[in-house]
């Protein structure tokens, strides 16, 4: 009961923390803004132009798409953090939102979709192509470049859906690494069948074996020794599971989606 | 002039005799008459006896300063001419030919001359595939060749047909076999970091003695190995004993090729089989490889054999192409030639086919 008690009142201090800071920024009061940097990241001019950028999709496609930066989660798991926060200030938008939380004490990042933007944009894209545009320049402290990147992304994810009514998914693109393999493959088949083909024009062969000539009733065994000499032991270690640097699904509770990972 | 050569007519009409393949007796095409081997052999042995006399004295006569000053020593020793019985032309054949057929009058001729200083084969089988037979198994080892060049079957016109008893030995042996090997068991453990394999290592020997009987070796040097070796198996339990009369009507080549110079190819097939053997009883083990492998012969012998053999020869593109049947089983063997657009049609379709599919489980896999 304690320890219930301590996670609900963690969690609606840091709550408090956040709309503190959308507070400070929604003179108006009508929208919550898309970027809220907690954590300092951004230089101010960079962060009216990732705000103007990020107003702009938002706009083009009716969707909110976010960034929150905060110094730590206080200890809390960064996906329940996203959620609780998207819950919260960005539940109204009609056709979905997408919130991008980063939490610089353990250098977490977390990408969290609501049910209406999860049909949009897939978790594994969220964990795939989405994290691959931005990841690079958050290693590097590139913070604002990542943001716009983590921004130009959805809106290329968006058009796509608008354009194709459908979600990207790259399991229907392309794959040059799947062809190319698939290419050699074939490849390596075809040439087995062209061989085998030509082989059978000829019934031609060396004999090697006088087995057909062997009175099998003849063969006797007249010893065997079987001498036991050493062993051998191999050991392979399983592999550990570890995402650092990399993605993963977030699952989905609540309806929610996406993904996160380390960098 | 006496006759060099015997042909085996038929007493009651003259006309060349045959043995007619599945058949146990002489058969006179013409006139019907059957005939026991027995009574055959003996009715012309005195005839071989004199035509081989004949034949003495006549390459008594091969001096070189008479043979043309166009052959060499070689060469006529190689090439020898005999006197067709039947209507007296000049018969030309190699050196190891001991029955042939006249070329001018189409009767079966035998070289007795030939048999002198030879060995005597001990056995022959005698043919039960016709001509017709050998022509249509021909036909069928055509179809469903993909690959045939389209002119190949409708050019196609067999040039030559041809029975022929070729000479094989047959060699019997007892041996005693060694093997060791090196056998391995796994005892897989799996625990919670990493799976541990331990792997026993055996070694295994083992000994035992086995009998083969009758490995066919041909002795003919002009038969290609591997056709006569493709050719096999023959039904020796319709092998006979050796008389002339089995000849009449077919081609037949003395042997060139000696039992001793034969044992290699014999022993060769005998070692891989007996190591097979000694294979198959290591058991127990999750697998096993041969380390090495020691082949005794303690007893051998050999046999002389004709076997019955169709030599069927076609030309296609100024090449010639020969294929074989077996005289007593009609395996048929050959190699036919291959039309190289065919082959990289065939090889287009097999790579573009599988494409997508493989296409699809790569990307499956790769995610």
């Amino acid at each position: 009961m304690k320890k219930i008690f301590a996670v609900v009142t963690l969690l609606v201090s840091l709550l408090l923390t956040v709309s503190t800071g959308f507070a400070a920024t929604t003179a108006a009061g009508q929208q919550y803004p898309s970027f809220v940097d907690g954590a300092a990241l951004v230089k101010p001019v960079d962060k009216t132009n990732l705000l103007s950028n990020l107003r702009q999709i938002e706009t083009k496609h009716g969707i909110r798409c976010a960034v929150l930066t905060v110094k730590s989660t206080q200890g809390m798991n960064i996906r329940d953090y996203a959620q609780s926060v998207q819950d919260q200030y960005f539940a109204n938008a009609p056709k979905g939102s997408i919130l991008m939380v980063i939490s610089m004490d353990n250098r977490k990042w977390h990408i969290t979709t609501d049910s209406a933007m999860r049909t949009k944009i897939l978790d594994k894209v969220v964990t795939g192509e989405l994290k691959d545009a931005f990841i690079n320049d958050l290693k590097k402290g590139n913070y604002a470049s990542a943001f716009n990147k983590y921004g130009s992304k959805v809106d290329e994810l968006m058009s796509y859906y608008e354009k194709n009514g459908e979600a990207y998914d790259p399991s229907n693109a392309f794959s040059f690494g799947a062809a190319g393999i698939a290419g050699l493959l074939s490849l390596l088949f075809g040439g087995s069948v062209k061989k085998s083909m030509v082989n059978s024009m000829s019934n031609v062969t060396n004999a090697v074996s006088a087995g057909q000539y062997l009175k099998r009733d003849t063969f006797n065994l007249l010893g065997g020794n079987d001498r036991y000499l050493y062993t051998h032991t191999a050991v392979v270690p399983k592999a550990k599971s570890n995402n650092s640097g990399g993605g993963s699904s977030s699952g989905g509770t609540g309806g929610h989606g996406g993904g996160g990972g380390s960098f | 002039m006496a006759d060099t050569s015997v042909s085996y007519k038929c007493p009651n009409c003259s006309a060349p005799l045959s043995f007619l393949p599945g058949n146990d007796k002489v058969t006179c095409e013409y006139c019907g008459t059957e005939f026991e081997v027995k009574t055959i052999e003996e009715m012309f042995s005195r005839q071989e006896e004199r035509a081989a006399q004949e034949a003495e004295a006549k390459e008594a006569k091969w001096d070189t300063e008479h043979a043309g000053s166009e052959f060499t020593e070689d060469e006529s020793a190689y090439l020898k001419t005999f006197t067709c019985s039947s209507c007296g032309a000049e018969l030309v054949c190699d050196e190891n030919t001991i029955a042939t057929e006249c070329c001018y009058c189409g009767n079966p001729t035998m070289i007795p001359s030939r048999f002198k200083g030879m060995l005597k084969p001990d056995y022959v089988i005698p043919f039960k595939k016709t001509k017709e037979e050998a022509v249509e198994a021909l036909k069928k080892f055509y179809e469903g060749r993909k690959l045939l060049p389209d002119a190949f079957t409708a050019n196609n016109r067999v040039e030559d047909i041809q029975p022929m008893y070729v000479p094989f030995w047959l060699f019997d042996s007892e041996v005693t076999a060694s093997a060791v090997f090196k056998a391995e068991n796994d005892l897989v453990i799996d625990t919670p970091d990493a799976i541990v394999t331990e792997t026993s290592v055996y070694d295994v020997e083992r000994i035992g003695t086995m009998k083969f009987e009758r490995i066919p070796v041909d002795g003919s040097e002009k038969m290609d190995d591997a056709y006569m070796e493709s050719i096999e198996p023959f039904d020796y339990s319709e092998m006979v004993p050796f008389t002339t009369a089995y000849l009449t009507g077919y081609l037949a080549d003395k042997y060139d090729v000696s039992a001793e110079a034969s044992v290699p190819r014999a022993d060769k097939r005998v070692e891989h089989s007996a190591a097979g053997v000694l294979d198959e009883t290591v058991t127990g083990y999750m697998r096993h490889q041969m380390e090495s492998c020691a082949v005794r012969k303690d007893v051998g012998s050999v046999k002389y054999a004709l076997v019955p053999v169709w030599i069927l020869t076609t030309r296609y593109n100024n090449q010639p192409y020969t294929f074989m049947m077996n005289g007593q089983t009609g395996k048929f063997i050959g190699s036919l030639p291959w039309d190289k657009g065919k082959a990289t049609k065939y090889q287009a379709l097999a790579t573009l086919i599988p494409l997508p599919i493989i296409y699809f489980i790569a990307k499956f896999l790769i995610g």
